[in-house]
């Protein structure tokens, strides 16, 4: 009866989709009112929210091509807020937020958060390109298939004039699972929180420790690195460290072996490319 | 004396408000002569962020509010009183810290020699605990006072960090109005412009379209605000709106430059760009006159 970490995490992509329709400047009138069809790719473009900065914090759509930008705060309810083009959202953390929407003019535009988030709050900002026709330089977007509701209670209005908000509430168990059966059994009695330097500074010993040492946050090693980039396995210091890749600062993880199989680190690649799962500590 | 009327600066439409900028007397030195019983002046202070570091911005930040204060108190003629309107500190994640600042604020102006002093907060002092260590020192966010014949609705747009006045104080808001007659004079204190003055830079109330419905059937309605850290005088249809100065850096006008970066302290101009307001009223006319002044007075 046991279950891969694989199938575990496909089953926890229930995700509740809570979709609603926010009426606003944006539209396109081929696709006006009209629910994505099943299947179709859209672009899809990730974006971090996390005190004080969104990253990428320039963004650059094609004028006329329908995209989702998929949010996902680390750390507060940040907004999102791109007045000239009539959209903003809520980002609770932990979340994915997506936002489907269609530019619809060329043009440079500021987004900022909206939330009043602290001390770094008003430099919170960036900008989206919308290019037109002919421009090659768009820029961040990856094909992606567009996630449909599956199981769970869903809710869901027809998109207004072409764009939607979706909020993905996360499942709450991925990162438990993953703490009981590896953070905890595996990292922890090194990683333990109890030091002021490498590995007892580092706390696994609990999911909400797990969350809070790595997701988001720059190695201590290797500063220009996060130990978790949601969303991105590969560039992700915490994956390299237990594939043993070439280059890592300091050893392969776990210390001496013995290492991961490969199903368990297949379920952290997982997590971390999931996403919505990764701050839930629960 | 009085100013010289003819310094003012008289705007169409402005529904009986006059503002005027640059004048080298202040009310409080001497308008007091005169006077009839309805009319009074009051003095509107704004964003003095204590706690805020940046030398670059303002070298004399732990000095700039205690200056306002003296040049409050060197007013010939008190003002019958002294309105605060919103981030009194600067934010800090540290609820410890945040009542430190909020204790210190109000020790500096405690020194205030006028009767009576009213406050609000701005984003940066509550929209972190949705105000609760502002109403430990200093009560309610949102009330309303009288005062010769003017009401004074204080509203609160910063509680909520979305910058939402909200289903509740909307419902207190059509209350306290729903008695009054449509050409009673309302002066609405708050920190964040109602409407839309330049949502690219949050300069803006998410709701705040609906307060400006509430308030729209009142023929006589002026709003003071800070939050943008400069003058600014605005109408929605017949309401006035102005922002005042701030006490702890300007910010530029809205659009003029990519990001809302506080302006540079310049060394052979200190303290430009700062300042408080006077508001000469009327409570039987309705009136109300705007004179703006720097922090410090210019020699």
């Amino acid at each position: 009866m046991r279950r891969t970490y694989i199938q575990r995490l496909a089953g926890y992509s229930g995700l509740l989709l809570i979709a609603f329709a926010t009426g606003m400047l944006l539209r396109a009138a081929q696709s006006r009112g009209q629910e994505t069809p099943i299947g179709v790719e859209l672009p899809v473009i990730r974006i971090t929210a996390q005190k004080f900065r969104y990253e990428p914090e320039a963004i650059t759509l094609q004028l006329g091509q329908r995209v989702i930008l998929d949010f996902f705060s680390l750390d507060f309810v940040h907004g999102f807020s791109l007045p000239e083009l009539g959209v903003r959202a809520d980002l609770p953390p932990g979340q994915h937020v997506r936002i489907e929407l269609t530019p619809a003019k060329e043009g440079t535009f500021g987004f900022h958060c909206d939330n009043f988030c602290g001390s770094g709050h008003e430099d919170m900002a960036g900008v989206v390109h919308v290019v037109g026709p002919g421009a090659n330089d768009v820029a961040q977007a990856q094909p992606a298939r567009a996630e449909r509701a599956i199981g769970g209670h869903s809710h869901s209005s027809a998109p207004r004039d072409g764009m939607s908000v979706q909020i993905q509430t996360p499942s709450t168990v991925a990162l438990a699972r993953l703490q009981n059966s590896i953070f905890g059994p595996r990292c922890s009695a090194c990683h333990n929180g109890t030091g002021v330097t490498l590995p007892t500074s580092m706390d696994l010993s609990s999911a909400t420790a797990t969350a809070s040492a790595l997701i988001g946050i720059a190695s201590s090693q290797q500063p220009e690195s996060l130990r978790v980039r949601p969303g991105d396995p590969d560039k992700s210091l915490l994956l390299q460290k237990l594939v043993g890749a070439a280059g890592i600062p300091g050893g392969r993880m776990p210390l001496g072996g013995p290492y991961l199989g490969a199903e368990e680190i297949a379920a952290i690649r997982s997590w971390i490319a999931a996403g919505p799962e990764l701050y839930a500590p629960q | 004396m009085g100013f010289d009327r003819r310094d003012f600066m008289r705007m169409a439409g402005l529904g009986g408000v006059v503002f005027a900028s640059g004048l080298r007397q202040a009310w409080g030195a001497g308008v007091a002569k005169g006077r009839a019983a309805e009319e009074f002046y009051f003095v509107q202070l704004s964003d003095t962020h204590w706690g805020f570091t940046g030398p670059e911005v303002n070298p004399d930040a732990a000095g700039t509010l205690q200056k306002a204060v003296a040049s409050v108190n060197a007013l010939a003629v008190p003002p019958d009183f002294v309105v605060f309107t919103g981030d009194l500190t600067h934010t800090t994640d540290d609820p410890v810290e945040r009542r430190a600042r909020l204790r210190q604020f109000k020790e500096i102006v405690g020194e205030l020699k006028v009767k009576r002093v009213h406050f609000m907060p701005g984003e940066h002092d509550a929209s972190l605990d949705r105000g609760e260590a502002y109403r430990e020192f200093f009560g309610d966010t949102n009330y309303t006072f009288d005062h010769k014949g003017i009401h004074f609705i204080v509203l609160d747009n910063v509680s909520d960090p979305g910058a939402i006045v909200g289903e509740a104080q909307l419902a207190w808001l059509k209350a306290d109005l729903a008695d009054r007659p449509k050409d009673a004079h309302i002066v609405v204190l708050t920190h964040r412009p109602l409407f839309d003055l330049y949502p690219q830079w949050d300069w803006a109330t998410r709701d705040g379209a609906q307060v400006i419905d509430v308030l729209l059937p009142y023929q006589h309605v002026t709003v003071f605000y800070g939050h943008i850290h400069q003058e600014h005088h605005q109408m929605t249809q017949h309401i006035a709106h102005h922002a005042a100065k701030s006490l702890i850096f300007p910010l530029p006008p809205p659009g003029s430059q990519p990001k809302r970066a506080p302006l540079k302290w310049d060394a052979n101009e200190p303290y430009a760009g700062l300042g408080y307001r006077e508001v000469e009223a009327s409570g039987k006319t309705g009136r109300l006159e705007l004179k703006e002044f720097p922090v410090v007075a210019r020699s």
